[in-house]
């Protein structure tokens, strides 16, 4: 059942279902294909969906789960974005001439995340089992306005020692992220239906690593973590949804009709 | 004997979660239908000794209902995230792929029984 995309969710709503409480799920794809076809969700025709749905966004119905897979509460709305995958810079570079829109590098060198980092088409850089970034990576991020992905799933996917590592290095992570205070989002990171959870539920998890901390004197808050986390959601929320918002600061209130 | 006082009882949380698997996958390879108890137990110890070794994994942990979907489980009113983590993480049980998810946390059996009887993710703690 694995399939080749990385989802990942803005951690908005409040609800308790697997997909219900999430607003957004954003789908990245190398070849920008829609949600591929599974046992576990149905797309919404046009026909079905009252509301009208832009070219890259549509909505999705959650299937198998009986009498409430019809029901409104379960859809989920998902945004089609561009996946590049980059061993090297120069596969980088080639990559990205191809790709628009709202865009994720994933990558498990260094030098390609740093590189990508500069690069303005790239939006987000997202997380993996094998992602590394360092010190003026994320400091990079900050001034570029890149968005570094933390996600849950990685945990899923290892176990023993490989997960202890994991676990103290987004730690540091997080550390980095608010001392420079450099866009994040907290995702699932789901690559399968398995590996989504509740929004609160993802929360939890990172609230658990983020108070755990031993040293006393610079604990991280996790109010003031949220705080820019749910910033970030917020703005690509805004950005791949709102027809009136333009960049940060500046958007459309109202349009005048000429007379 | 008396009780002990208020004051020095134990605080307890109850967590309520339901175990997730989806009508395609709904038989596991072993062809079993209801995932039993002493399944579900054995790989949620598993998890928090991993996780948080002998010591520090007395997270006061007691399954006090399940029936094979859905259920409640006990622990200490200070381990309610550490006890949420251990149960984000599994991911399968005896060979088939599920997914819990915490659906309410509460102070007592009853309370906690809302959120295992609601379907509306509305009304949950969650």
């Amino acid at each position: 059942m694995q399939v080749d995309f990385v989802r990942f969710s803005i951690p908005a709503g409040v609800n308790s279902r697997l997909t219900d409480g999430y607003s957004l799920i954003i789908h990245f794809s190398e070849n920008n294909s829609r949600f591929p076809h599974s046992p576990h969700f149905s797309e919404e025709t046009s026909e079905n969906s009252s509301e009208e749905v832009s070219e890259n966004c549509y909505y999705i119905s959650e299937a198998g789960r009986g009498e409430r897979s019809s029901s409104r509460s379960n859809r989920v709305k998902v945004y089609k974005a561009s996946l590049v995958r980059a061993e090297d810079v120069k596969e980088l570079h080639r990559k990205l001439k191809k790709v628009k829109g709202f865009t994720g590098v994933l990558s498990s060198d260094v030098r390609v995340n740093r590189e990508a980092i500069m690069r303005r088409k790239v939006d987000v850089i997202l997380d993996s089992e094998e992602r590394e970034l360092d010190y003026p990576s994320v400091k990079l991020a900050a001034e570029k306005d890149v968005i570094i992905e933390v996600s849950l799933s990685k945990f899923l996917r290892v176990r023993g020692f490989k997960r202890l590592k994991l676990l103290d290095e987004t730690r540091l992570l997080l550390r980095l992220l608010m001392k420079f205070r450099t866009p994040f989002v907290l995702t699932t990171g789901a690559e399968m239906i398995y590996e989504l959870r509740p929004a609160k539920q993802l929360c939890r998890f990172f609230q658990f690593l983020v108070e755990n901390e031993s040293e006393n004197e610079s604990r991280l808050r996790w109010d003031k973590v949220m705080e820019l986390n749910r910033k970030t959601g917020e703005r690509i929320y805004r950005r791949l949804l709102d027809p009136n918002y333009i960049m940060d600061g500046l958007e459309i209130e109202d349009v005048l009709e000429e007379m | 004997m008396r009780g002990l006082p208020p004051a020095l009882r134990r605080k307890r949380r109850y967590v309520a979660f339901e175990i997730v698997r989806f009508q395609s996958d709904e038989q596991g390879s072993d062809g079993v239908d209801k995932l039993e108890a002493r399944d579900f137990l054995n790989e949620l110890w598993g998890i928090v000794l991993s996780l948080y070794g002998e010591w520090y994994g007395n997270l006061g942990l007691k399954l006090e209902v399940f029936d094979g979907k859905k259920g409640i489980v006990r622990c200490s009113r200070d381990k309610v995230n550490a006890l949420v983590v251990a149960l984000t993480l599994i991911t399968e049980i005896k060979g088939v792929r599920v997914a819990v998810i915490t659906t309410g946390v509460s102070g007592t059996i009853k309370g906690c029984m809302r959120f295992l009887r609601t379907s509306d993710p509305k009304t949950s703690e969650q």
